[in-house]
């Protein structure tokens, strides 16, 4: 990329390093003194571009929103999936009607009982097992929802 | 201006550096932010002065400060958390100026042979620019002419205040090779206002 830098001489260093510091603070009106405190002057106060005043803040958000976004994303993600698991679903379950409407008519038409016998003590028994599930499922969640107020 | 100009004792120094790092790391609230406001002129220094662009400045102080949050756990106290963050921003807008294909530094050879007077450009007077304010902004734009990597040596030099060996730890420079840097980019500074001010050659 660059030409390696030649060494300076220590004695020229040193030399320039103490005329700058020399000229720091000094009073002296000679010509190279006037020279090094302008240059000094320049030097440490160079023009820059202002820092944002909210920068700090505006970094510290920043570094704490990728875990926010990927939640963010994730649920994102989440939701488009459902949706289209749905309308996979939706979409087989016209094409299975489209096809098929007309024969399960014709069955159920040829039918003398449309149900079996028995079929209503079964109906009522599987209710009663899901409403049981639905109340067992209900009752963990009361001492853990009691916990978070106190 | 010094060779070495601890704030404080460098055990003091470094005690509050591993306080620091260790509540940004426990993630203690603020302590990130408090991070970046102390840090953060020494690292718009660096970069301002590599890219000299302020919403270039800005993005990429952004980008080294989320640098630091992600491996600040990387960090192991060898060197001071300055020169450390120093480092990141430094490489940062490095980076930036070699994606842009923009020199770093001027090759020795051609330094030599410049005058900052010619490369300043037309715009300034030598002739009737005498005032100390003229001289100033004369220097600024000299100053502003001068390659990224000289700009920043002297601003983290003589602004900053950072010593040579951490400015060495921050470019990955050798100490002498910054010492010429430094000498050099002063020598033709110094010519320029030499002819203005009669200083006998």
């Amino acid at each position: 990329m660059t030409a390696p830098t030649p060494i300076v001489d220590e004695r020229a260093w040193q030399t320039q390093e103490q005329a700058l510091r020399a000229a720091h603070g000094s009073e002296e009106s000679d010509a190279p003194s006037l020279a090094d405190r302008r240059l000094l002057r320049a030097l440490r106060e160079p023009a820059l571009s202002p820092l944002p005043v909210d920068f700090a803040a505006e970094v510290a958000r920043l570094a704490t929103a990728p875990t926010a976004a990927a939640r963010t994303a994730d649920t994102r993600l989440e939701r488009l999936l459902g949706v289209g698991l749905g309308i996979a679903l939706g979409a087989a379950a016209l094409t299975q009607g489209l096809e098929q409407g007309a024969e399960w008519l014709r069955i159920v038409g040829e039918q003398t009982s449309p149900l079996p016998p028995g079929t209503l003590r079964l109906g009522v028994a599987l209710a009663a097992c899901v409403g049981c599930s639905w109340l067992i499922g209900l009752l963990p969640r009361r001492p853990a929802r009691r916990s978070l107020r106190h | 201006m010094t060779d070495a100009q601890p704030s404080l004792s460098p055990s003091a120094d470094a005690d509050a550096d591993a306080a620091l790092v260790q509540a940004v790391l426990a993630g203690a609230p603020g302590a990130f932010e408090g991070l970046v406001r102390q840090y953060q002129g020494l690292c718009w220094h660096i970069v301002d002065r590599m890219v000299r662009h302020p919403e270039d400045t800005r993005e990429l102080c952004q980008e080294a400060f989320l640098r630091v949050h992600r491996y600040l756990h990387q960090y192991r106290s060898e060197s001071p958390l300055k020169a450390w963050i120093g480092q990141v921003a430094y490489s940062v807008a490095k980076r930036h100026l070699e994606r842009r294909r923009i020199p770093l530094a001027e090759a020795a050879d051609g330094a030599d042979g410049m005058t900052l007077a010619e490369s300043v450009g037309q715009d300034f007077d030598l002739e009737t620019a005498c005032a100390e304010d003229e001289a100033q902004t004369l220097l600024h734009a000299a100053i502003e002419a001068l390659p990224p990597l000289q700009r920043t040596l002297l601003t983290l030099y003589h602004l900053d205040e950072v010593p040579i060996g951490e400015i060495a730890v921050m470019t990955g420079l050798a100490e002498g090779t910054i010492k010429s840097h430094l000498f050099r980019s002063r020598k033709h500074l110094r010519a320029i206002l030499e002819p203005r001010i009669g200083v006998p050659a």
